[in-house]
């Protein structure tokens, strides 16, 4: 690994870390139903994913470092896991059942909204 | 946020990134991140470290996205079947290891 694609990841991985705490700390509310705020930043990294694979990224190396970078240090899989955890202890099964559901269909959800979103201004 | 935290944030972060980037398999480090978070949470930790190792360190080193991204290339192979028992059964699997790290953790003490 060379020094410039180093220095990328580094920055990407500055730049998802800060949204990411701004993101936590500051959307405490829910809106309808109850959506965490660890969940709008998942939801949005899997949007930004779509738009990703829309530009076709395996075969840009930027794209890639942008990925690995800014994507996986903005998007969180163990506080979503914890989540389900906490849910867990607490014993409230049915809206264990519920979260999980509602994040698997969401993210999917945001990531073909960006995908198609994206390929319709390509053309 | 102190700076001084936020600084020990960042470069917990950026260990996690390059950990990350070395072992490149995305199943294996959800389930190593999840039983260590699981490890931690059952202990005592002041306001600040727990904030270092689970805001800084194991949010960036699992990621949604790479799961994410991992579903997608199971979904686009057109198996359905596959697909919901994938995702049902790396989440159930990364559930029950946070219970697990937590269970050996409170036997520990």
């Amino acid at each position: 690994m060379d020094f410039s694609s180093t220095s990328i990841i580094l920055l990407g991985s500055t730049f998802g870390l800060i949204l990411r705490i701004f993101i936590q700390n500051n959307f405490k509310k829910s809106i309808g139903f109850d959506i965490q705020n660890t969940s709008i930043v998942n939801f949005l990294s899997s949007f930004l994913l779509g738009i990703l694979v829309a530009l076709n990224f395996i075969n840009n190396e930027i794209l890639v470092l942008f990925y690995s970078g800014f994507l996986g240090c903005f998007s969180t899989f163990s506080s979503f896991i914890y989540q389900l955890f906490d849910l867990f202890q607490k014993r409230k099964f049915q809206r264990l059942f519920f979260h999980y559901i509602e994040v698997i269909i969401l993210s999917f959800l945001f990531f073909y909204l960006g995908y198609f979103l994206f390929q319709f201004f390509l053309k | 946020m102190k700076i001084n935290n936020f600084i020990y944030i960042l470069l917990a972060a950026y260990l996690a990134t390059f950990l990350r980037l070395t072992i490149n398999n995305n199943f294996f480090i959800s389930i190593i991140g999840s039983f260590l978070v699981g490890f931690f949470i059952s202990r005592r930790l002041s306001y600040s470290t727990e904030k270092i190792l689970l805001t800084g360190f194991f949010s960036c080193f699992t990621s949604f996205s790479g799961f994410i991204y991992f579903l997608y290339t199971i979904l686009n192979q057109g198996d359905w079947i596959k697909f919901i028992i994938f995702f049902n059964l790396i989440i159930i699997v990364n559930l029950f290891t946070m219970l697990f790290g937590f269970w050996i953790s409170r036997k520990m003490i």
